[in-house]
């Protein structure tokens, strides 16, 4: 990361871009990617989502990239350095960015098969592979410092029961005094993570590992994690006889150059003024000092703040400036909220301190630290805000904002001034939030208040032809019973709307039920995929996805499919949502194509809109020896039901038939799973880039009361959610999250109830197929027609054949 | 990439001057058809007035720049405001870059425009004219 760093700043400047000729070379097969963030990896997020190095960006600035190449050795006195197999390459300048290595402790048998260190992203491959393999149920990380909690975090997302063992008697020993790490070990006990404090690990038990051993206990485990604790990465510059600090590091000045004046050492590796920096900050301040340096500037580093704000297994956790366990300290501690708020005053000011828990006034707290603003009210600012009483304090400009890039307020505010009216531009201009991302609630809020207090409307308005949000757009055109889009444009509207909210009032009006969504001029209004009613591929022929409720088929209806799929020499594949896709239409024949898929008894799979998709189901009680309810009859009636119904983004929804949960409901828009007594409801669940568990809402339900809470669930989002938002982040805007969807569902606390019912019961009564609309009146069959001027004559696509079937050349 | 087979089409030798299409009446407001002229692919629409301005029609490339496909005539139509007056734009339908209608120009990045061509109507008949000297369509 401070090596990519390094290398965006030193190329930032076309000049210097253009007269170094640089050459990166990595260990590690990928490019650079984002280790603050690893434990995300077990958590949803990929490796493109973490990766911060552009290649196709080093490649145009001439760099060259040299990934999965080590560095076997540093010849100084020829400047080349040594490649593994026999390579070298030269250098005017060198710059060490090589980081650190995990500390395995020596302990006997620390090498046996299944104890991992938690350092890169194979590592974590290869931890999850190993679980996977030997079917893990229990797993120990050994160091509870800032990483141990991590890797332990990684391990419970993998589903493990999960031990800690640390060898001191706290938590986190190098940040946290005895009470601090007391209250966190509340929240860490909370997540069932079972910590073994005083633990000194005596040796690994079996091959692969059985059990951890220690003094006075065995802990049971078939993965051991080694995160205790970091060393610099420092041995190509020992052998290489450069001056190493005396618990490693390679020893820099301020110019951040080593004992060699054509080397320098940045972030973990290197070791400034005795000290060796662990955080991605002061990496990245050192990058800054040596691409300052090359360009032929002097902007030297001199030691950097520690402080850090953080979010550890879902806790708040914050420390700054210094702290002395003589100090004269003021600290709030609350165990009922596991709340712990400590800061250290010497001679009136204060000097750092620790927050757990809550970290409201960090950066009060921790721009008084640095001496940029008075150390006034101290007392009033760590007491817990009480709701509705919370004055803004005003933080001095000077107060950091970003501390993984260093961006204070004053730099986001002149930025602001001077034009970024978003938050996009805003980080990109100021860097501000673009390394852990934690800070960006703070630049966003900022951004906001600066927005306003410059006059500038903060809009929340869909596009430039309408001044509403989609949830007004929907109360509009609900109130004024609404029904084309003239009315809606010359009513409230500007221009000839566009991409944006053309179909945006498209699905309104379609949600609110007016009809066939290709008459009149709604036909205007719809997207690619509405508009022919079929998805269009990347050549611009179209899948065909008729509806199977519930996933389930006759097989008269599959060999209809399967002639269907044939004749019009469809690309055919089951998709994830227990349907079959036939790729490979083009427009002039969808009508004939759906034609036949009605003739075999389907319908439309609304698979086209923003709409419900599958209702997916496992057999159930029908014929599963441990299901406990018909799954099958009870996703067929609920697809049936929310069939056609459009929303501001796709809906997705299963039914499983007991608790061993095969159709996966917990991963959908709304899920249903079997109980002895009836039905429990789960709601906003997400699978795709950002997966979500969905919350259990309400539990025992009968077929009834099922439905009736869908009813008003699925109108209350399609009436209130942002165009394009699905209903897990929905869910995470909602202020007072399930409890509020409760009150509003259940016990009808907004009174809209009835409206919400009588909404989605004239939907139901409503509903027709599409395409068997469609097909009925000739006059909607004009614009599947290729060439208005010649109907007989169509585009050729260019088709390879791939395993047996046809798809569009590359 | 798609190609308009040589075979299937006999207007295959270069076209020159206004070329008849199709009575204006048959293309629907505010959503394109394609045409084929010679054998080159022409996106036509025609947008319903702007206050109290008069219908406007354009005649744009079929061709999506960005993927090679023939598309254009199925994106979705709208305006961007630009002072002194608001641009006709279409959107791609597959990757939704947008288009100012009258140039062709893309609004949305550095890439490549869309091809514009004359259009008039005359007695009712909308006619189309490719560049003089005929007319390759890029494939």
């Amino acid at each position: 990361m401070v090596g990519q760093r390094f290398v965006d700043e030193l190329l930032r400047d076309p000049t210097t871009a253009a007269s170094i000729e640089l050459t990166v070379i990595g260990a590690e097969r990928y490019p650079a990617y984002d280790r603050v963030a690893l434990s995300s990896y077990f958590d949803g997020a990929t490796l493109d989502d973490l990766t911060i190095s552009n290649r196709a960006e080093l490649a145009r600035l001439g760099v060259d990239l040299r990934l999965g190449w080590a560095v076997t050795a540093i010849n100084r006195d020829q400047q080349i350095v040594e490649l593994a197999d026999g390579q070298s390459i030269a250098y005017d300048q060198l710059v060490l960015a090589t980081g650190s290595t995990p500390f395995v402790p020596p302990i006997p048998r620390a090498d046996s098969g299944g104890c991992f260190v938690y350092r890169t992203i194979d590592d974590l491959d290869a931890i999850s592979a190993w679980c996977e393999e030997q079917n893990v149920e229990q797993g120990a990380v050994v160091g509870g410092g800032l990483l141990g909690l991590e890797a332990a975090n990684a391990l419970r997302n993998l589903g493990l029961e999960t031990h800690v063992v640390e060898m001191a008697d706290r938590l986190m020993p190098q940040q946290l005094d005895a009470q601090a790490s007391a209250m966190l070990q509340r929240w860490v006990d909370e997540l069932e993570i079972t910590t073994h404090l005083g633990f000194a690990t005596q040796t690994i038990e079996g091959e692969p590992v059985r059990a951890l051993v220690g003094s006075d206990r065995e802990i049971a485990a078939q993965i051991v994690v080694y995160s205790a604790g970091i060393r610099p990465c420092d041995q190509l510059a020992r052998d290489a006889g450069l001056v190493i600090g005396e618990r490693g590091g390679v020893v820099i000045d301020d110019d951040c150059r080593t004992s060699d004046p054509s080397i320098y050492a940045i972030g973990e590796v290197a070791c400034h003024a005795g000290q060796i920096y662990g955080l991605v900050g002061p990496g990245y301040a050192m990058a800054s000092t040596v691409a300052a340096g090359l360009a032929g500037e002097s902007v030297p580093f001199e030691g950097a703040d520690t402080s850090t704000k953080l979010k550890l297994l879902g806790v708040d956790v914050a420390c700054f400036g210094t702290t002395n366990p003589s100090d004269d300290r003021i600290e709030f501690s609350d165990p009922t909220s596991k709340v712990h708020r400590r800061v250290s005053v010497v001679g009136g000011l204060v000097t750092g301190g620790v927050l757990i828990g809550d970290i409201s006034n960090y950066d009060v707290l921790h721009a008084m630290s640095l001496g940029v603003m008075p150390s006034t009210n101290v007392g009033s600012l760590l007491a817990p805000a009480n709701e509705g009483s919370a004055t803004a304090i005003e933080l001095p400009d000077a107060a950091q904002i970003c501390s993984c890039n260093n961006v204070t307020r004053g730099d986001c505010k002149s930025a602001i001034s001077e034009g970024c009216h978003t938050l996009v531009e805003l980080k990109a201009t100021t860097t501000a939030g673009t390394g852990c991302g934690g800070c960006v609630p703070d630049v966003d809020r900022l951004l906001q208040s600066e927005l306003e207090s410059h006059g500038v409307a903060v809009k929340r308005s869909i596009c430039e032809h309408f001044d509403y949000s989609r949830q007004e757009l929907f109360d509009l055109i609900r109130f004024h019973d609404y029904d084309s889009w003239a009315t809606v444009l010359n009513g409230h509207g500007s221009g000839r709307g566009c991409e944006i909210c053309r179909p945006t009032v498209a699905s309104i009006l379609a949600s609110l039920s007016n009809g066939y969504v290709l008459d009149g001029d709604q036909a205007g209004l719809q997207d690619t995929n509405d508009h022919a009613l079929s998805n269009m591929q990347r050549n611009g022929t179209y899948s065909v996805v008729p509806r199977v409720p519930g996933g389930e088929i006759t097989p008269d209806q599959l060999i209809a499919l399967g002639e269907i799929a044939r004749d019009y020499e469809l690309y055919t594949k089951i998709t994830g949502a227990q349907r079959v896709d036939l790729f490979g239409a083009q427009l002039h024949e969808l009508p004939e194509i759906w034609s036949r898929v009605i003739d075999a008894g389907l319908e439309s799979g609304h698979a086209y809109g923003k709409a419900l998709r599958t209702v997916k189901s496992c057999v159930g009680d029908t014929w599963c020896r441990y299901g406990v309810q018909d799954s099958v009859s009870m996703a067929i009636l609920l697809e049936r039901r929310y069939r056609g119904l459009r929303a501001p983004h796709k809906l997705k929804s299963a039914v499983s038939g007991c608790t061993r949960e095969c159709a996966e409901a917990q991963s959908k828009d709304f899920g249903v799973i079997a109980t002895e007594n009836g039905w429990n409801l789960y709601l906003c669940g997400n699978g795709g880039r950002t997966p979500r568990h969905a919350d259990l809402f309400a539990v025992d339900l009968t077929d009834d009361e099922l439905v009736a809470y869908l009813d008003r669930f699925l109108m209350f989002y399609i009436r209130t959610a942002d165009r394009l938002q699905r209903t897990a982040s929905w869910f995470e805007s909602l202020d007072g999250g399930v409890d509020y969807l409760r009150s509003v569902i259940i016990d009808d606390s907004l009174g809209i109830c009835d409206e919400l019912e009588a909404d989605m019961a004239a939907h139901v009564e409503q509903y027709e197929c599409e395409w068997t609309a469609t097909l009925s009146d000739p006059s909607r069959l004009n614009h599947f027609v290729e060439f208005v001027n010649a109907p007989d004559t169509n585009s050729v696509p260019v088709w390879i054949s791939e395993r047996g079937q046809r798809v569009p050349s590359r | 990439m798609t190609a308009v087979d040589p075979n299937a089409i006999d207007t295959a030798e270069p076209v020159e001057g206004w070329i008849r299409i199709c009575p204006a009446d048959a293309v629907p407001v505010d959503r394109g058809v394609a045409a084929l002229v010679g054998s080159t692919m022409v996106a036509i629409f025609r947008l319903s007035p702007l206050g109290d301005g008069p219908e406007e029609w354009f005649a744009v490339s079929h061709i999506d720049p960005r993927t090679g496909a023939p598309v254009m005539a199925r994106g979705l139509i709208g305006s961007v405001e630009r002072a002194p007056e608001a641009i006709a734009t279409v959107a791609s339908p597959l990757h939704k870059e947008r288009y100012d209608l009258r140039t062709g120009v893309c609004l949305d990045g550095q890439g490549a425009g869309l091809e514009v061509f004359e259009l008039r109507i005359i007695a009712q008949e909308l006619e189309v004219k490719l560049p003089s000297g005929g007319h390759r369509q890029e494939t």
